[in-house]
């Protein structure tokens, strides 16, 4: 069984056809294409992708998760989505998802990860054991005002020792995004997103371990057998592919 | 299967799994293609990429899995030789153009001229519009992408030439469709097309009989070019389209 660790849902993301209605059914059966059998999910909004979400938008978005998670509970898994700004409101908004069953945090690109608003966040993530999955990309171009960099990773994973940190797009951190989190044992890294470059996944388990990479996609925009080419097309031991696919993932979600 | 779209030699910006040309041949032979176009990655960088060309070739194989896709830059004077060479010298199968690393317009009177040239010398061209996602650039060596359109403008404009439109993305070539199937003489590399139905949205907007396997070797894995074609659910006829049958009827082989 293939853990994705990494999958975006949204109230406004249309059927593969272009038709509206929900395109989960058909994600699903697109990723078990390839024996992808769980995929944790996470929405950054209803009105398409959203970098500064209100708190009720907050809320319709971890509430269309959840929706879809109880009605495929043996693929779905439900990760909620929290902007920091909201400060007090965020933490409400984490018992409110916790208490309906999410099992990891999504943080997107509202508020750097190195920023204190975060702090009370990756505490109560460390509480109740559930790991953060943070946006992360050290551009050349283009990289936003509150965007995460490995170096944001690295010193929310010093500053919080015992939590779970999920740095996303290994591809968009590179080697330098790689040595950043190295010290950091807590910290782990993600596939998803960016495009199939051979050898960046060798260099990760090489400074890393094997124990500290998880498979993800970032689908629907991207395909899930190309993301999952990076993992099956790598010169890696079946050892090392098996935490890699799912392994680490049935660990850090204690499934 | 006919990879239209893999490269050999050295990336300056990070250490691949295989860059000399018989690792890149043993990467690709182990996913089951057989025949390949390969273009020196040197020539991106080479002040004249005919070096490059020159250097690929010695270590190309007679007969073997790699065919070679002569880089020519328009802008400097020695294209209309560099492109004869290639052909009756070192055996090219293509030529591949790249615009942003050589720092010229499609629309410039010399590369009109090339891509002329190219159809009549019987060699498709390549124009790469890409080599990695923008934002994974060094910092101090950002190239632009090229526009699709304006490939797809020097296509019209030399409708002799066979023209491959090489690293475009999903959005583009979706977004394209119409203009693509109306010339005849485009078609499309699927090494950069990623999207989670993109396989099959873009048969429906390009056509099965336009599209061709590229890999984008040994800078992108090879196992992700070819799960994407089982992602889009093809038919055997759909499948042997763009694997294999394009390729042999572009570079006849």
């Amino acid at each position: 069984m293939i853990y994705d660790t990494h999958v975006h849902v949204g109230r406004a993301m249309r059927r593969f056809d272009g038709s509206a209605g929900e395109a989960a059914e058909e994600m699903m059966a697109r990723a078990r294409l390839h024996g992808i059998e769980r995929q944790c999910i996470s929405s950054l909004g209803n009105r398409g992708y959203l970098a500064y979400p209100t708190l009720a938008e907050v809320r319709e978005a971890n509430d269309h998760v959840l929706e879809l998670s109880t009605a495929h509970p043996e693929h779905y898994l439900p990760f909620c989505y929290l902007d920091p700004r909201h400060e007090g409101a965020t933490l409400d908004e984490l018992h409110r998802c916790s208490d309906r069953g999410v099992v990891g945090i999504k943080l997107w690109v509202s508020c750097k990860v190195s920023d204190p608003l975060v702090d009370p966040i990756l505490e109560r993530a460390a509480a109740l054991r559930l790991p953060v999955l943070q946006h992360a990309w050290n551009k050349s171009v283009g990289q936003r005002e509150h965007e995460s960099t490995s170096a944001d990773v690295a010193e929310a994973g010093r500053r919080h020792p015992g939590t779970c940190i999920i740095a996303a797009h290994l591809m968009g951190l590179g080697c330098r995004g790689v040595l950043d989190i190295a010290p950091m044992p807590d910290v782990h890294v993600d596939l998803s997103g960016g495009d199939p470059e051979a050898g960046i996944l060798e260099y990760a388990v090489r400074h890393l371990g094997a124990e500290r990479v998880l498979f993800g996609s970032d689908a629907p925009g991207r395909s899930y057998g190309v993301q999952l080419g990076k993992v099956l097309g790598a010169d890696l031991t079946p050892g090392q592919r098996d935490l890699i696919l799912w392994g680490n993932a049935e660990r850090i979600l204690r499934l | 299967m006919i990879d239209i779209n893999a490269y050999a030699g050295p990336w300056p910006f990070r250490a691949l799994p295989a860059s000399a040309p018989s690792e890149v041949a043993d990467v690709l032979q182990a996913a089951g293609i057989a025949r390949a176009l390969v273009s020196p990655l040197e020539a991106l960088f080479f002040e004249d990429p005919r070096v490059a060309n020159e250097r690929l070739a010695a270590r190309l194989q007679p007969e073997g899995t790699l065919l070679l896709c002569a880089v020519v830059n328009p802008r400097l004077a020695n294209w209309r030789p560099v492109l004869t060479t290639a052909r009756e010298s070192l055996g090219a199968r293509a030529i591949k153009l790249h615009p942003g690393y050589h720092l010229y317009e499609l629309d410039s009177p010399a590369a009109r001229e090339c891509l002329a040239a190219a159809g009549e010398a019987g060699l498709p061209v390549i124009i790469q519009l890409r080599m990695q996602d923008a934002r994974a650039q060094h910092p101090l060596c950002r190239i632009p992408d090229v526009p699709a359109a304006a490939a797809l403008e020097a296509a019209r404009s030399a409708p002799g030439a066979q023209v491959v439109l090489g690293g475009i993305r999903f959005a583009e070539a979706r977004g394209q469709g119409d203009a693509i199937r109306a010339l005849a003489n485009v078609w499309v590399d699927l090494s950069q097309v990623e999207y989670v139905d993109g396989m099959r949205q873009v048969i429906q907007a390009v056509g099965s009989d336009r599209l061709l396997l590229g890999t984008h070797a040994p800078l992108f894995n090879v196992r992700s070019a070819l799960l994407k074609l089982d992602e889009g659910l093809l038919s055997d006829a759909e499948r042997a389209a763009i694997t294999r049958e394009n390729a042999r009827r572009l570079l006849r082989v």
